[in-house]
């Protein structure tokens, strides 16, 4: 591989107050032995050897591609063309945006202008929250939102006016914005320096050096339960609650086992995406489709087993919201295990992460093309994106990464003796998780 | 005022098969070159550089160069007054900076804006200067300085200012298309909108169109007075390097390791340009001769090339500079080429072409 001898960049995001200005302050005034040049808000100022530069405005040029969401900051590309014009003062940049800025088109410049791609690599995204003010932020302000959803680091800060209770919730919901960013927990931005310089962030060599399996997704059902059910006729009872329908899916599993469990899971989220018609009461359940049960007083629904074994019912709601029971000739049968999982829009967050973890080889040539069209489609919707895959007859790693519509791909090292698997990560707004499980499935070779 | 850069020798540069290059005089400012610019009698050079210098080589005074003035952080862009009398500069510390060349005054320093002067322009009758700062264009009485007027912001940084060769309008670039001002009263200003960002501009020398360069990849142009408008696209980056030849047939345009030419004479609406091959990387400048045939482009590779189109597809000269190239520009009587380089070289060399 050569060296790629560009000038790193970090960009800086997060809202005002988040405390920026003290990060700011306090890498310039480090010993870290690194030259750092400095772009401040509105990159109206710049910092090499203390010098400043006054008065630019953001400026945001769309591209003529036929892509609406393609924009670069042409007050950005108009500085650091002029920065690089002194390169030999420094080697780092780090460019501090403003609270209310997209960091679309800041990361996009990177990408779409020639001379700055030429010269400069963005290093990573680093987003500073506020532990105590960030919740408030991300109801009110998409800006916040996709502050988050660019980060490659999270620095969730001022951890001393919050306990650890609300750190862990909030760390969770970031999670589940941005599935993989790092979070770092600091006070009055202290951190090692290396959380925030050379992160690797857009690095194709580094992609998911964060594994996505560890994501909570959210589900679009509260409760799975596992049954041992023999082959007969059986009655799911649902009696009236919170809402007039139900939604729930029974699916064979291959045994008892927690493996079984979680690939049913994963079958489930798919099956909840399907269309959902309204089953009467008296009408049955069908193994593997899913259902929208019309519950009320004595509603009752045959369901015919023919093969015994392991099977599992994932529920819209919990099932004692319901008084569900699944019972044959009158005896109600318990689960042999249950897991609740968290709901769906918990926050009501429209910013998501999608993690994809699968092994199988993929068709490179259908993988290329659902990609592709997932980018020209959703792009304007989906902020960053990245995946490590296992194409069919490749010996090698192929890895991708892609800021909206822009995409970067590439032949990795050889997989060895790793297994071959495929891990992908997308975080975007409005995703539909199971839709993007079948178009992924869909590349399988 | 000090005289901070080695007196010019005239030392050989790297050279390659076809020969050393016919160095006349090589310099270094000490800092990179931004831009250059000759004065009209041939006898001066003023150069931008990256730390805020501005420079003067007056012939008058020997082969060196003088560092006459200062723009805090950098300077941005240079340009003689028509009389070659006046030299003028501008910079990222919002200021204009006037010089007389023989010294007799003082320095000058008229600050225009809280934005980067990125923009000096001379009028062809040599009374006028236009600056821009930041989104703001203005027009300055040559002699005095004094601002005769300031037209209403463009929608973004001005990226590039020309005058037309009659004189009669000044063009300016910027995100959104170009703006045609009159730079004179009543100060008319008459919008030829391009939805994308034009980063460069150029007359056709005979007014009857204007052509711009774009971010997205494209050269856009107008044909005047009517306006009709039309796109070139298909480059393989943004065109900032566009130039007309003296007749006007020819557009040279870069935005990628090729020139393209665009030929007037039959189009260019509906045919395909010519393309010179031959950089190996981008192309980073592109200067006609002012009466005579030759184009010389420059590229990220450190070539410099000479072409006449027309006669030959192939190059006529090819040089390897020594360092990488930034700013070209002919003398005025088309004998001698100034190159300004990444690392402060000003090399000046008398291009021998081998004609076809």
């Amino acid at each position: 591989m050569p060296t790629d001898t560009r000038v790193p960049v970090t960009v800086l995001t997060g809202f005002l107050g988040s405390g920026k200005t003290t990060l700011l302050n306090r890498i310039l005034s480090e010993n870290h032995g690194k030259r750092i040049a400095v772009i401040e808000n509105e990159f109206g100022e710049v910092g090499v050897d203390h010098e400043l530069v006054i008065g630019a405005e953001e400026e945001i040029f769309e591209m003529n591609n036929g892509c609406i969401c393609c924009t670069v900051r042409g007050d950005l590309i108009r500085i650091l063309g002029n920065l690089m014009k002194r390169r030999e003062r420094f080697d780092y940049i780090l460019v501090e945006s403003t609270g209310l800025a997209d960091p679309g088109p800041v990361a996009q410049t990177f990408f779409m202008d020639d001379e700055v791609r030429e010269q400069l690599r963005l290093d990573a995204i680093v987003t500073l929250v506020d532990a105590h003010h960030i919740e408030g932020q991300l109801e009110h302000a998409m800006e916040a939102r996709e502050q988050i959803a660019f980060a490659d680091v999270i620095l969730l800060n001022k951890t001393d006016l919050a306990d650890e209770a609300q750190l862990s919730r909030l760390e969770q919901r970031l999670r589940g914005m941005n599935g993989q960013a790092r979070i770092v927990r600091t006070q009055q931005a202290k951190l090692p320096l290396d959380a925030v310089l050379d992160v690797g962030g857009f690095d194709l060599q580094r992609a998911l050096e964060v594994d996505p399996t560890f994501l909570e997704p959210e589900y679009p059902f509260e409760w799975g339960g596992v049954y041992a059910l023999d082959a007969g006729d059986h009655v799911i009872r649902a009696a009236a609650g919170p809402d007039p329908t139900m939604k729930m899916s029974l699916l064979r599993l291959d045994d008892d086992s927690q493996q079984a469990f979680d690939a049913g899971v994963e079958l489930a989220l798919r099956r909840f995406s399907d269309p959902s018609p309204v089953t009467e009461p008296g009408e049955a359940i069908v193994e593997g489709r899913l259902h929208r049960l019309d519950v009320g007083a004595d509603a009752q629904f045959p369901l015919r087993i023919e093969r015994a074994g392991s099977y599992a019912l994932f529920c819209e709601h919990l099932p004692e919201e319901f008084d569900m029971t699944l019972s044959r000739d009158g005896d109600i049968i318990a689960a042999t295990s249950q897991r609740e999982f968290k709901p769906d829009h918990e926050h009501d967050d429209s910013v998501t992460s999608v993690g994809i973890s699968q092994t199988g080889d993929l068709d490179p040539g259908r993988v290329n093309a659902w990609l592709g069209a997932l980018l020209r489609d959703q792009g304007q919707d989906l902020f960053r994106c990245k995946g490590v895959l296992s194409l069919k007859g490749d010996p090698r790693r192929h890895v991708f990464q892609a800021v909206h519509m822009l995409m970067d791909a590439t032949s990795d090292r050889e997989w060895g003796d790793t297994p071959r698997h495929n891990t992908l990560i997308f975080i975007g707004r409005n995703l539909d998780r199971g839709a993007l499980l079948s178009g992924f499935e869909a590349c399988l070779a | 005022m000090s005289a901070s850069a080695a007196a010019g020798e005239a030392v050989p540069v790297a050279g390659n098969s076809d020969g050393r290059v016919p160095l006349h005089a090589r310099m270094d400012i000490g800092e990179h070159v931004v831009a250059l610019a000759w004065s009209r009698d041939g006898g001066a050079l003023a150069l931008a550089g990256a730390d805020g210098g501005v420079h003067l080589l007056d012939s008058a005074v020997g082969a060196r160069t003088t560092r006459v003035g200062e723009h805090a952080v950098g300077a941005l862009a240079v340009a003689f007054s028509r009389d070659g009398a006046t030299l003028i500069s501008g910079g990222q510390d919002g200021a204009l900076q006037v010089f007389a060349r023989d010294g007799s005054q003082p320095p000058r320093r008229i600050v225009l804006a809280q934005a980067w002067v990125g923009q000096v322009a001379c009028s062809v009758d040599g009374s006028r200067i236009a600056a821009s700062a930041g989104r703001h264009v203005s027009i300055h009485d040559a002699r005095t300085m004094d601002v005769m007027h300031q037209f209403a912001p463009l929608p973004a940084t001005v990226e590039a200012l020309a005058f037309s060769s009659n004189g009669r309008q000044l063009a300016a670039a910027s995100y959104g298309g170009l703006q045609l001002l009159t730079p004179f009263a009543p100060f008319t200003t008459r919008k030829l909108a391009w939805t994308g960002a034009c980063i460069s501009v150029a007359w056709r020398p005979d007014a009857s169109v204007i052509a711009a360069g774009g971010q997205d990849a494209s050269v856009q142009f107008w044909r005047l007075p009517k306006g009709q408008h039309a796109a070139m696209s298909g480059y393989a980056t943004k065109v900032r390097e566009i130039a007309w030849n003296a007749s006007g047939r020819w557009l040279a345009t870069g935005g990628g390791n090729e020139v393209v030419l665009w030929d007037f004479k039959v189009g260019p609406e509906g045919k395909p340009p010519r393309s010179l091959h031959y950089h190996r990387e981008r192309v980073v400048g592109l200067c006609w001769q002012r009466k005579g045939p030759m184009l010389a482009s420059i590229a990220r590779d450190g070539t410099l090339l000479l072409w006449q189109p027309g006669r030959s597809e192939v190059p006529v000269a090819r040089y390897q500079l020594a360092s990488l190239p930034t700013a070209i520009a002919w003398s005025p009587d088309d004998s001698l080429l100034a190159l300004g380089g990444e690392d402060g070289t000003l090399a000046i060399i008398q291009p021998q072409p081998a004609l076809p």
